[in-house]
């Protein structure tokens, strides 16, 4: 059973800092859940049984211990820090806003899908679709990403440290991603105002998209996203893919002044 | 709008056949399927939509087809304080009955659209823009994502329309996308939506998936009505077969098998569901209606309303004229699928052409 969520549990070590991932495992969370008594609905009511914090600075914790994958927590929907000790199912933490949140282990596909604000982390590797039509906020992945990753985005930002798989940023519209890996083939397929950063190869490029020099301010841009998202590395190790519309009208200067470079 | 089912006639009841009182069944479902709401300013859309759906018809909407920044959409409700939280929500709408059309790429989306829909149209195919491309047009766009005319999303021109989900592994793997929305929205009904071109194949795949129903679309303006009759009888014995597959028994309850079509008058309706719909969308029956509160009442987006005070008296006159166009398809369709019931299956519809009867196993007379 839960423990009384109006009672914060003590202080409860778990791991060591995690030096890949910037994660702070000693810290102590306030709320503590297991998956393995709490079904899908009970585990929702819990969280929201939860007060939030009164402070600006500091978010309400929460840790989920979690034996099982098929628990997916979407559409949370509240500012809340949860951390959850083990790995997630399909569609983990979609269309969520507002909240923290992090997965220790591995995901199925889906993650964070929808999401339109807030933080998702993932420690381990996610499955296919990671991100997909995401309109706002940030999912950082540490492992790796399968195909079609940031598929349909529409804004927000992905950070993959690992590598991802086909047709990533398929149909996006807007958005970031960036990649600290390889992509696979068709890297950028019809994608739209989204900006691709990659450290590694890609397979192939879809046809519309090249690669570009990063400007300046994209320097500086990409290097505060690394330090925000704990991604070792400097700027300058990656390329910047776009559509080639995009780019030539950045080329003739009009990019920033008419959006409308399509049309 | 033609006949475009003449060939097949209504049987009445055979002379000398017992007197009957009123047999109660339930009528097909009548929804409407593709409604073009970015041609009118987003107030008109919602205001229409409200006053289709009190007529007993499903609609399919979003919440960002009907709304804008500064005017939250009626039809869809006020979403209660927890609404936000809670999913599966009810929200103060729920007396009308609603669709929430889920494409692949999910442009337009948000949260609260599975708050109190009565179906999900998971839709795996692809539409086309008015000039045949499978894209979506920049005002569909500019609808859904809401972005200031200087400032379009995708460069200001079509954008291509995604063939399958890009969450979804494959056609295997679909069962994974239909429990997610499931929960997503459990008082809804998940309907899988397909083209008929290769039913045989494609069908059967997605029915081991377990959706709740099948949407076929049928409105391809080049399949012939004799097909598209054809096509519904081959759905629903898939689907039947594959229910009796799955339970080991054959059972009364029938899978849903909506169709949407184009150009069918309420009487071709009506013969259709002869051939296992058990839903029919209603979009040709309001193209005279979209044209009318576009142009006559001056909501459209190409003609705005020059203020607000205009607008106000031109949307309220749409619960009216909505009455006035719509109903008499309605009633008539209601009317024709009323006086099938009670009639054996077999002595419903007959047909004068032999190519017809042979094709579709109908009586000739």
């Amino acid at each position: 059973m839960p423990k009384d969520p109006s009672k914060p549990i003590s202080s409860k070590p778990d791991a060591a800092m995690s030096r890949s991932s910037g994660v702070n495992l000693l810290a102590t969370c306030q709320y503590e859940f297991s998956m393995d008594q709490l079904g899908t609905t009970e585990l929702r009511d819990a969280i929201y049984s939860v007060p939030l914090s009164d402070s600006d600075e500091e978010l309400t914790s929460i840790l989920i211990k979690s034996n099982k994958r098929d628990h997916a927590l979407m559409r949370i929907n509240r500012a809340v820090d949860i951390r959850v000790d083990g790995s997630l199912g399909h569609y983990a933490f979609a269309l969520c806003s507002d909240a923290e949140l992090r997965c220790e282990g591995h995901v199925g596909h889906g993650v964070a899908e929808g999401m339109s604000s807030g933080t998702v982390r993932v420690r381990g590797n996610a499955g296919d679709g990671a991100g997909a039509a995401m309109t706002g906020g940030t999912l950082a992945v540490y492992g790796s990403a399968g195909d079609r990753c940031g598929g349909a985005m529409r804004g927000g930002g992905i950070f993959v440290r690992g590598n991802v798989g086909d047709h990533c940023g398929i149909g996006a519209l807007g958005g970031l991603m960036v990649i600290g890996g390889d992509a696979g083939e068709f890297l950028g397929d019809a994608m739209s105002n989204m900006t691709v950063f990659i450290r590694g190869k890609a397979k192939s490029l879809a046809d519309g998209v090249t690669e570009a020099p990063l400007r300046k301010r994209e320097l500086l841009r990409l290097g505060l996203l690394l330090l925000n998202a704990s991604i070792r590395g400097e700027a300058k190790d990656f390329r910047r893919v776009v559509p080639k519309a995009l780019l030539e009208a950045e080329e003739a200067g009009r990019g920033e002044v008419n959006p409308s470079w399509r049309s | 709008m033609e006949n475009r089912l003449g060939s097949l006639v209504f049987l009445p009841p055979a002379t000398g056949r017992k007197w009957q009182g009123h047999v109660q069944t339930q009528s097909p479902a009548m929804f409407y399927s593709n409604p073009p709401w970015h041609t009118l300013v987003p107030t008109a859309a919602d205001a229409l939509a409200a006053a289709i759906a009190d007529e007993g018809v499903i609609v399919s909407a979003l919440l960002s087809d009907l709304s804008s920044k500064d005017e939250p959409s009626h039809f869809h409700g006020e979403p209660n304080a927890e609404s936000n939280a809670e999913i599966g929500a009810e929200t103060n709408a729920e007396t009308r009955r609603r669709i929430v059309p889920y494409r692949a790429e999910r442009y337009g989306i948000s949260p609260q659209d599975f708050d109190g829909a009565s179906v999900i149209d998971f839709r795996l195919t692809v539409p086309r823009d008015s000039d045949g491309r499978y894209a979506y047009s920049p005002s569909q766009i500019a609808r859904w994502e809401s972005t200031p005319p200087d400032k379009p999303l995708g460069g200001g021109s079509w954008i291509p329309a995604a063939s399958f989900p890009p969450d979804v592994s494959s056609l295997q793997t679909l069962s994974i996308k239909i429990q997610q929305l499931k929960v997503l929205s459990p008082s809804a009904m998940v309907l899988v939506s397909l083209f008929p071109h290769r039913l045989e194949t494609e069908l059967p795949q997605i029915l081991t998936q377990k959706p709740d129903g099948i949407l076929l679309r049928l409105s391809d303006e080049e399949l012939t009505p004799l097909r598209i009759a054809k096509y519904i009888q081959q759905a629903r014995k898939l689907i039947d077969d594959s229910a009796v597959q799955s339970t080991g028994k054959s059972t009364d309850q029938t899978t849903p098998l909506w169709i949407e079509t184009s150009g069918m008058t309420p009487t071709d309706a009506v013969k259709l569901t002869h051939f296992g719909a058990t839903g029919v969308s209603i979009d040709p029956w309001c193209n005279d209606l979209f044209q009318y509160v576009s142009e006559t009442l001056e909501l459209g987006m190409y003609h705005p309303p020059k203020s607000p005070q205009m607008r106000s008296v031109a949307e309220s006159r749409i619960p009216a004229i909505v009455q006035h166009m719509l109903s008499p398809y309605l009633d008539e369709f209601r009317g024709y699928a009323e006086s099938l019931t009670g009639l054996p299956p077999d002595a419903r519809i007959a047909t004068t052409d032999p190519t017809w009867s042979k094709t579709l196993n109908v009586p000739l007379l």
